[in-house]
C-alpha cells in the first residue's frame, strides 16, 4: 500500500510540474504495476505527445515570426517605393505640365509667324504686280524715244533745209543790193534759227538717246528685280510651309503631351492605391508580427525535453 | 544649412499627439510625418511643428496633418471568404431571428469606413439576403447601415458613392458580377465614373467620427463591422474602441473584425465561426 501511495504522489507531482509548464518529468515505471503502471504509461504518453507538440508548435512559431517580419520588412520597402514613385510621378507630371505649357507658346508663336510669312507673301505678290506693271512703262519709254529720236531727225533735216535756204536768200539778197539789205538780215536771222534748231535737235537727240539707253537699264534692272521678286516669292511660300508644318508638329505635340499627362495620371492613381495597399499591408504586418511575438513568448514558457 | 529630416523630438511630439487624439501607431505614422516634414517648405518647417503642437482638433493645420495621416485602403467585397460568410450565414440568421422577434429593425454600423465601399458592399448584402426572407422587400424592412470615418475627404467620397473603374488596384477589383449591376456609369469630365444606385444609398448614412473620442453612432446595433482599422491604433486605444463596441453593440448582436485584428478581452463574446473569420457575438446575458 505504502508503495502504491509512493507511486501515485509521484504521478500527481508529475502532472503538477506539468501544470506548471515543466514537460519533462516523467513517472517512474519500474517502480509501478497493475494499474498504477496504465495510469503511469498514460500520463508518460501524454507528456511525450505534448512535448513533442510544443516543440513542434515552437519551431513553427518562430518560423512565422522569422518569416513574418522579413515580409514585414519587404512590405516595408515596397511601401516606401510604392510612396517614393508616387512622389516621382508628381514630378513627371509637374515637368509635363511645364512642357506643355512650353509648347503652347512655341505653338502661340509658330501660328503669328505663319501670319507673318502669308503676309510677306501677300507683299511680294503685290510688287510682282507692281512690277509686271513697270515693264511695259518702261518699254513705251523706249517706244516713244525712237519715235523722237525719228522726229528730231525730220526736225535736223529740215534745220539743215532751212540753213541752206537762208543762205541762198543771202545770196539773193545780196544779188538785189540797196534793196535787199534788209532781207539779208533776215536771212541771217533765218539761218541762225535754223543753226540753234540743228543744235537743240541734237541735244534732243543725245537727251533721248540717253533715256532710251537709261529706259534700256530700266528694263534690265526690272528685270532683275522681278526675277528677285519670284525668287522671294518661292523663298516666302517655302517658308510659309515649314511655319505651317511646325505649328502641325507642335499641335501633335501638344496632343501627345496631354495623352502622357492622362497616362502619367492613371499611372499616378495605381501608384497611389499601390502605396495605400502597400501600407496597409505594412500595419496588418506589424499586428501580425506582434501576434507571433506574443505566441512565442507563450510557447517559450514551457519547458521540454 | 537646414535640416531636412525632422529632428527626432518633433517627430516624437507629433507621432505622440495623433496617437493620443486619433489612436494611431506613432511608429506607422513616422514616414508619414517625416515625409510632410521634407513637403513643407524649409522656411516654415518649425513654424508647422509648433503650430501642430498647439493646434486643437478640428483647427484647419490639425485637420490637415490628419488627412496626411490616414490610410483609405478599401474596395468593395473586401476579404471576400468573410463577405460570403456574413451574407450567408449570418444575416440570414440575423434577419430569421428580427422576423420571429416581430420587430424587423437593422442597425449596422461600419466604422472607419473611408470611401465608403464596404457600406455599399454590407447594403448590397443585406438586400440580398432581405429578398430571401419571408418580407423580401427591402421597405417591409426599417434598416440602415452607417458608415464613419475620421476623414472629411473620403467620407465626401463615400456620400457621392462614385468611383473610377481606372487601371490598377481600383474599388472594383473583387466585386461579383451581380453587385456589379447596382452601378451606373457617369461621365466625369471625360472619365467614367460608376455611381452607387439611388436604391442601393437609401439605407446608407455617413457620419465624420474620431474612434478615440467620440461615442458610437449609435446604440442597441445589431451588427458592427470595423476591418483593417484597429491595425492602425496602439492597443490602449484599440482596446479602448473595441470596449465602446461592444457597449453599443445589443445582446447577441455581432462585431466583425478584419483578419488581422485582435480582440484581447474576449469576455462577453462568443465565437461564431470557432472566430477563424473574426466574428464575435455578444453574451445574450453581457447587458449593455
Amino acid at each position: 500500500m505504502a508503495a502504491a501511495e509512493g507511486v501515485t504522489k509521484e504521478i500527481g507531482e508529475v502532472i503538477t510540474r506539468a501544470a506548471n509548464n515543466d514537460f519533462t518529468a516523467r513517472v517512474d515505471l519500474a517502480k509501478t504495476e497493475g494499474f498504477l503502471k496504465d495510469i503511469g504509461l498514460a500520463v508518460n504518453r501524454l507528456l511525450e505527445i505534448s512535448n513533442e507538440t510544443l516543440k513542434d508548435f515552437r519551431n513553427k512559431a518562430t518560423q512565422t515570426a522569422l518569416s513574418v517580419d522579413e515580409a514585414s520588412t519587404a512590405v516595408g520597402q515596397i511601401s516606401d517605393g510604392a510612396r517614393l514613385q508616387t512622389k516621382q510621378l508628381s514630378q513627371v507630371s509637374t515637368a509635363l505640365t511645364e512642357s506643355a505649357s512650353a509648347i503652347k507658346i512655341v505653338a502661340t508663336n509658330a501660328s503669328s509667324a505663319r501670319e507673318k510669312a502669308e503676309s510677306a507673301a501677300k507683299s511680294v505678290g503685290q510688287g510682282q504686280l507692281a512690277v509686271s506693271q513697270l515693264e511695259p512703262i518702261v518699254e513705251a519709254i523706249s517706244q516713244n524715244s525712237r519715235k523722237i529720236n525719228q522726229i528730231t531727225q525730220v526736225i535736223s533735216q529740215i534745220a539743215n533745209r532751212t540753213h541752206i535756204l537762208s543762205l541762198n536768200a543771202a545770196i539773193e539778197a545780196a544779188r538785189a543790193g540797196e534793196h535787199g539789205k534788209g532781207f539779208v538780215v533776215v536771212a541771217q536771222e533765218v539761218g541762225k534759227l535754223a543753226e540753234s534748231s540743228a543744235q537743240n535737235a541734237k541735244q534732243i537727240t543725245d537727251i533721248v538717246e540717253q533715256a532710251s539707253t537709261d529706259a534700256n537699264q530700266g528694263k534690265v534692272a526690272t528685270r532683275t528685280v522681278s526675277d528677285a521678286m519670284q525668287a522671294i516669292a518661292a523663298g516666302t511660300k517655302e517658308t510659309t510651309e515649314m511655319v505651317r508644318s511646325i505649328a502641325v508638329a507642335m499641335e501633335e505635340q501638344q496632343a501627345t503631351i496631354s495623352q502622357i499627362e492622362g497616362n502619367v495620371g492613371q499611372l499616378k492613381g495605381i501608384a497611389m492605391t499601390n502605396s495605400s495597399s502597400s501600407e496597409e499591408i505594412a500595419a496588418t504586418m506589424v499586428q501580425l508580427s506582434k501576434v507571433s511575438g506574443e505566441m512565442r513568448t507563450r510557447l517559450a514558457e514551457f519547458r521540454t525535453s | 544649412m537646414i535640416t531636412s529630416t525632422i529632428p527626432a523630438t518633433m517627430l516624437r511630439q507629433l507621432g505622440d499627439l495623433a496617437r493620443d487624439r486619433i489612436g494611431l501607431k506613432p511608429e506607422l505614422s513616422a514616414p508619414r510625418i517625416e515625409s510632410l516634414f521634407g513637403q513643407t517648405p524649409e522656411h516654415a518647417r518649425f513654424a508647422w511643428v509648433s503650430a501642430l503642437a498647439a493646434a486643437r482638433a478640428g483647427d484647419p493645420v490639425w485637420n490637415a496633418f490628419v488627412e496626411a495621416l490616414l490610410i483609405h485602403e478599401t474596395y468593395f467585397f473586401r476579404h471576400p471568404s468573410q463577405i460570403r460568410f456574413l451574407a450567408e450565414e449570418v444575416l440570414p440568421g440575423m434577419l430569421a431571428e428580427l422576423i420571429l422577434s416581430g420587430r424587423r429593425r437593422l442597425r449596422i454600423w461600419c466604422a472607419g469606413c473611408a470611401s465608403g465601399e464596404e457600406v455599399y458592399t454590407v447594403a448590397l448584402v443585406l438586400e440580398s439576403a432581405i429578398s430571401r426572407t419571408a418580407y423580401p422587400s427591402l421597405s417591409s424592412w426599417d434598416a440602415v447601415v452607417i458608415g464613419t470615418d475620421l476623414s472629411e475627404q473620403v467620407l465626401e467620397l463615400a456620400v457621392e458613392g462614385c468611383y473610377p473603374m481606372s487601371a490598377g488596384l481600383n474599388s472594383f477589383r473583387d466585386i461579383p458580377d451581380f453587385a456589379r449591376h447596382h452601378f451606373v456609369p457617369v461621365l466625369d469630365g471625360g472619365e467614367t465614373m460608376w455611381r452607387a444606385s439611388a436604391r442601393l444609398k437609401q439605407n446608407i448614412r455617413f457620419l465624420r467620427q474620431n474612434l478615440v473620442t467620440d461615442p458610437a453612432p449609435m446604440q442597441d446595433l445589431d451588427l458592427i463591422l470595423c476591418r483593417n482599422t484597429l491595425i492602425y491604433f496602439e492597443e490602449p486605444k484599440s482596446n479602448l474602441v473595441l470596449r465602446r463596441m461592444k457597449d453599443a453593440l445589443r445582446p447577441s448582436g455581432v462585431l466583425m473584425l478584419g483578419p488581422a485584428d485582435v480582440l484581447n478581452d474576449t469576455a462577453g463574446f462568443s465565437t461564431v465561426c470557432g472566430d477563424r473569420l473574426a466574428f464575435w457575438r455578444k453574451l445574450p446575458g453581457d447587458a449593455a
